[in-house]
């Protein structure tokens, strides 16, 4: 059963002032897939992200997830069509516990279901990403990893998850909470049939989790495909320097 | 002067009158620092909203209700004043809030006030340059060797019961739930689905719907006429500058303190200038802890 693309952005472009941080990407992204999107610092990974959430207004080109055009949507809209992210520096509610935090994205959709029971799925959520013994602590009391780990458990909490968004979960994240954090992404991307589009400089966890990756280099767009065959092609070479990815 | 401290029974009432009164100024403090938290937006206009509560309350009470049912038109005088609120946010503050997203606060904040002043005078136009007062809510009573005003004990238990409401809607509710992420982060309580136009307006329902109930509370105390409301909106911010801006806990704790400042000051002092002491309590905390109780730095995305 093929619906074709979930995503798809048509000469999307965003500029600062006189710089254009997102250069008219062109390309469309399968529902259920994880995919990476790696490029060089300042290549445009961020924009592009906070476009596709609606953090930003494009400039110029289409985003349209579905049937759905997000060009002029505001960021609450963007959960409601189930486009969920999280923040490279991450966003979590500092003097509200960790159920609390969970809660909110259920705060934030009216949905019909008893407070009991999204409190016993904001508990197994924690349970599942191993952080059930803090469920009632303030999350500010959580290490950068672990308000990471939150993010994306919040993200589990969303309904319905389409498509989820992650600049750089993993920077400065312990390997055993980067482990958890791995797992939770396969989560949501099975349980929920969630693409996924990661922007990462880790190599490895790349390798690990995505089926395909996006290069962007200078706010273009210039690759796409399976890894192997991206990381060979010249104008990926040439945009890390010559280095081999 | 100082000696009579020593008694414990004019201690007792000092601290008694001192207490009663600040539960009443959380009240009016909470309204203005919820605002402040959800909205980041001063309003200027609170003090109004106080004197439009005190004017239903009276109302309601000489023309509808009668002196016995002063209880039932609370809630009517802050259910009013929670709909003109949220009229006045709908169509004059979001309206700010679309455009220019450096200055969206700065416009809000002047539209606030320029609200006050109109409003003050439409109460003039409308109600005259009188000043009326409901009778007592209770009659004055004497408990164990304190004298208790009848109308600011009513006023204190009021006050006391509409904050407990408030604290176990905003800790317990999800709806609740959604005003506290807005109030510590707008973007990524927005980017998990809350919808911040939503917030803001019932926020600012409340937050006036608090100050009407202080209003609706004081009317037989410090009288319902059209500018009574600027007293309040002073003693306000001077409780929420000591609190802390934003800061629920820091304005009920800096409410009770400027209370009790103004009822030991009146004592020791002179009660004739009552107002003056939070003010000189204020500075002189200022001195010492500039960023208040509880002020919080900033948050940013
Ligand atoms: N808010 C902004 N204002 C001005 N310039 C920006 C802003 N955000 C990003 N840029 C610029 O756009 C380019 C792309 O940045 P970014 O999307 O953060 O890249 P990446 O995430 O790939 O490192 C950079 O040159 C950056 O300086
Ligand atoms: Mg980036």
């Amino acid at each position: 059963m093929h619906e074709g693309p979930l995503l798809r952005l048509d000469r999307v472009t965003k500029r600062f002032g006189g710089a254009v941080a997102v250069d008219g990407v062109t390309a469309s992204f399968d529902p259920g897939v994880i995919y990476g999107l790696i490029g060089p610092n300042g290549s445009g990974k961020t924009t592009l992200i906070n476009l596709i959430s609606g953090l930003y207004e494009v400039d110029a080109g289409t985003i349209v997830l579905g049937e759905h055009h997000l060009e002029k949507r505001l960021a609450h809209q963007m959960a409601a069509l189930g486009i969920v992210r999280t923040f490279q520096m991450p966003k979590a509610f500092g003097s509200m516990t960790l159920v609390e935090n969970l809660l909110l994205p259920v705060a934030g959709d009216h949905r019909r279901e008893s407070l009991s029971n999204q409190r016993g799925r904001a508990g197994e959520v924690l349970q599942h990403t191993g952080l059930d013994h803090l469920a009632d602590a303030p999350a500010a009391s959580l290490s950068g990893g672990q308000t990471m780990l939150l993010q994306l458990a919040r993200a589990l909490m969303h309904e319905p998850v389409r498509l989820l968004l992650l600049d750089e979960p993993f920077a400065g994240v312990a390997p055993a909470i980067k482990e958890r954090m791995m797992a939770t992404i396969r989560r949501i991307n099975q349980e929920r049939g969630a693409a996924v589009l990661l922007v990462s400089h880790e190599m490895t966890t790349i390798r690990a989790l995505c089926e395909r990756i996006g290069v962007m280099n200078t706010g273009r767009w210039i690759a796409e495909g399976p890894l192997a065959e991206v990381a060979a092609r010249p104008e990926v070479i040439e945009a890390y320097l010559g280095k081999p990815i | 002067m100082l000696d009579a401290l020593s008694n414990p029974q004019i201690l007792a009432q000092l601290t008694v009158v001192g207490l009663m009164l600040g539960a009443l100024y959380a009240l009016m403090a909470i309204g203005i620092t919820f605002i402040a938290s959800i909205m980041k937006l001063i309003n200027w206009s609170m003090g109004e909203f106080y004197m439009i509560g005190s004017y239903v309350q009276y109302y309601l009470i000489v023309l509808l209700l009668g002196p016995g049912l002063w209880y039932l038109a609370l809630p009517v005088s802050m259910l009013t004043v929670f709909a003109f609120g949220l009229v006045v946010q709908r169509g004059l503050l979001a309206p700010m809030f679309k455009y220019d997203e450096a200055r969206r606060f700065e416009y809000a904040t002047i539209v606030t006030i320029a609200l006050s002043v109109l409003l003050q005078n439409a109460a003039i136009i409308l109600a005259g340059p009188y000043q009326w007062s409901p009778q007592e809510y209770l009659p004055t009573r004497a408990f164990a060797g304190l004298s208790l005003n009848g109308s600011r004990l009513a006023g204190a238990i009021g006050a006391a019961v509409i904050l407990a409401l408030f604290y176990l809607f905003i800790r317990h509710t999800m709806v609740g739930l959604s005003f506290l992420g807005t109030a510590q982060n707008r973007l990524g309580a927005q980017t998990a689905g809350i919808r911040l136009g939503r917030v803001d307006m019932v926020a600012f329902g409340i937050g006036a719907a608090l100050a009407a109930a202080a209003g609706a509370l004081l009317a037989p105390v410090f009288l319902v006429y059209p500018t009574n409301g600027i007293t309040s909106t002073v003693k306000g911010f001077e409780i929420i500058i000591i609190g802390g801006l934003g800061s629920l806990p820091g304005a009920v704790v800096a409410a009770f303190g400027l209370a009790l400042v103004e009822s030991f000051g009146s004592f020791l002092i002179s009660p004739a200038y009552q107002d003056l002491y939070g003010f000189v309590f204020l500075i002189a905390f200022l001195l010492f802890r500039p960023q208040g109780l509880f002020g919080e730095r900033e948050r940013r995305v």
